[in-house]
């Protein structure tokens, strides 16, 4: 990795950053990304898909919500072999970035929204969704380490908000007139009764719940709770007294020794959700405040112009509907 | 009946076995302490600090500290050759973070479950912006950090771990550009009316809703990680980060009067030595 870039491009490339007005090899301004396109449900078999491409790599994400024993959750996998075996990136392990995923994003989705089968004494293990998140890298021409993260936050973030979790509907064996008596009439609206004739096989005690039927059908279902809080992350690189957005490979190794990249994920409500630094250069205490007071408008201004694009193609999708698939027309 | 664990040969114990009950922990529902307030010291106020260098003879260097019911030991071993690697003109740093199997209030099995990649990463990325790797070209430095008792959470964790080892690794003459020390604060969740705890205990930290870990080379003023999980509103990093920054000014005092205290022992030792 050391001699991947040479001493003269480096040079060149730290002292155009450095030098007012900054220069980039692109010629773009310090704080702007390379040209993102943001494209949501693109796979039907997923529950929920995003695929994000610029900025130098392509990311597809797929979830699938799948039932199974215990309190469910999100489960993160992040697929990226270009990235381990890339020339042009310094190898990031992957299961940093799966759990960067699973850490800053399952505190926001709140658990009772996957369960489907709550635990009753007679079974004592719920039933619930897991969503199963992945991740794949398809392609990193020019994307150092720090705009994968933020594109694969990207993306992730806009495959949940596009997920839809089926709704289901509790079945309980008939087990008596007793049981529908108007007291529980609250509870027994989630319930739907499984027989329509008296007699059912269970004679247990209470209406307890042992299996769940489908109310939606593929597409349809219910968006998650939590999906207006999901954030993105930027990641300014902070090399001398400046801070810039999406380094290339060569800009994020310009100068590592007095470099270092702070990731700040922020939700629309300007909430920090969480940060991530790296580098093996040191940032001055005093300049923190101001670059999360510079990230937060950064994230404004990125979550508007994908709220934007994506508005664009729900209306054009609406409009005419073509064939979705991977390849956007 | 036959489980993989059953050996005809030998006694087995039970395949399953859970933690005894106590009476007293029965009586107090977990929640209620978690929203009590502190009451043996203030919300800014850090937990006593007790560190020593030294007492890895085999290391280079060691250290161990104690906060009220946080212990961990640090060795740092090295710099030295990384046998089967190729040439790279920077040293590596090698960070590895274990639990003793009875750190916690529920055992980790020794193999399984005691390694911690996260908490590694975290310490590694504290650790690096101090240490001048250039100078150690195909070296490594490992440090190996044994966390005895764990009463801080990971956050916590994180910011005790990376003040030890950098005490470690001054005490083996490791070159660095400043000691960094790490101090983390909890913000309640919103019942409370406090805005801040510093050093939260780990249940303290069960109950917050964001938590912020600060390490920082206080000497140049300089922050070589911050790590904040949870929801932190804006215009609260400020008030966060000022009394972060105040208070790893006090650790780095604790941290530097170990060393010196370490080196003077050092050199009464070798006076001694010497005068025979």
């Amino acid at each position: 990795m050391t001699s991947l870039f040479s001493p003269a491009e480096t040079s060149y490339t730290l002292a155009g950053l450095l030098s007012t007005p900054p220069a980039r090899s692109d010629g773009r301004a310090l704080a702007e990304y390379r040209p993102l396109r943001v494209a949501r449900a693109v796979s039907q078999q997923a529950n929920g898909s995003a695929r994000v491409t610029g900025a130098g790599c392509d990311w597809l994400v797929g979830i699938r919500a799948e039932v199974g024993p215990g309190e469910g959750g999100l489960e993160v996998g992040v697929d990226s072999p270009i990235a381990q075996n890339s020339p042009t990136l310094p190898p990031i392990p992957p299961a940093t970035l799966s759990h960067l995923l699973l850490t800053l994003l399952s505190p926001l989705l709140p658990l009772q929204q996957f369960t489907i089968l709550p635990p009753t004494p007679s079974a004592p293990t719920p039933k619930s969704y897991t969503l199963h998140l992945t991740a794949l890298l398809l392609s990193s021409p020019s994307a150092s380490p720090s705009t994968l993260l933020d594109t694969l936050f990207l993306a992730a973030r806009t495959s949940l908000r596009d997920t839809r979790l089926p709704r289901t509907r509790a079945l309980a064996y008939e087990a008596g007139e007793k049981e529908k008596a108007s007291g529980e009439k609250g509870e027994l609206d989630r319930f739907g009764l499984k027989t329509k004739g008296g007699g059912g096989r269970g004679t247990q005690g209470a209406p307890g719940a042992v299996d769940f039927e489908l109310e939606d059908y593929w597409d349809e279902g219910k968006e998650l709770e939590g999906r207006e809080e999901l954030p993105v992350c930027v990641t300014l690189n902070v090399v001398g007294p400046t801070h810039y957005l999406d380094a290339t490979p060569l800009e994020s190794l310009a100068s590592p020794s007095t470099s270092s990249a702070l990731s700040l994920l922020f939700s629309p409500s300007g909430t920090l959700r969480g940060t991530h630094t790296w580098g093996e250069g040191e940032v001055e205490f005093s300049r923190l405040p101001s670059l999360i007071a510079h990230g937060r408008r950064y994230a404004q201004d990125l979550m508007k112009g994908v709220d934007q694009q994506l508005a664009v193609q729900d209306k054009v999708a609406h409009d005419a509907p073509a064939s979705k698939g991977y390849f956007e027309s | 009946m036959a489980s993989a664990l059953f050996d005809r040969r030998r006694i087995n114990g039970p395949e399953t076995s859970h933690p005894p009950l106590y009476e007293d922990e029965l009586s107090q529902p977990s929640t209620s302490t978690a929203s009590a307030a502190r009451t043996s010291r203030a919300p800014t106020d850090l937990r006593p600090i007790f560190l020593k260098t030294g007492l890895i003879t085999a290391a280079s260097g060691s250290a161990y500290l104690e906060t009220e019911r946080t212990k961990l030991a640090v060795a740092v071993y090295g710099p030295r050759q990384v046998k089967n690697a190729p040439y790279s003109s920077k040293g590596r740093l090698n960070v590895e973070c274990k639990y003793a199997p009875f750190a916690s209030a529920t055992r980790r099995a020794p193999l399984k479950d005691a390694e911690s990649p996260h908490l590694s990463t975290h310490v590694a990325q504290a650790l690096l912006p101090s240490l001048r790797l250039e100078l150690l070209p195909k070296m490594q430095l490992d440090v190996h950090v044994t966390i005895l008792e764990d009463d801080s959470g990971e956050h916590g964790l994180v910011s005790a771990i990376a003040s030890t080892a950098s005490a470690a690794l001054a005490s083996a003459g490791v070159e660095m550009k400043g000691l960094v020390v790490g101090v983390t604060a909890a913000m309640p969740s919103s019942s409370s009316a406090l805005p801040l705890l510093l050093d939260p205990t780990s249940a303290e930290a069960r109950a917050a809703r964001a938590q912020v870990t600060l390490c920082a080379l206080p000497a140049l003023g300089s922050v070589s990680e911050l790590w904040v999980s949870g929801a932190l509103r804006e215009g609260e990093e400020q008030g966060v980060l000022e009394a972060l920054m105040r208070a790893g000014r006090d650790v780095h005092g604790v941290l530097v009067r170990a060393l010196v205290e370490e080196a003077e022992a050092e050199r009464s030792r070798s006076e001694g030595e010497g005068a025979r």
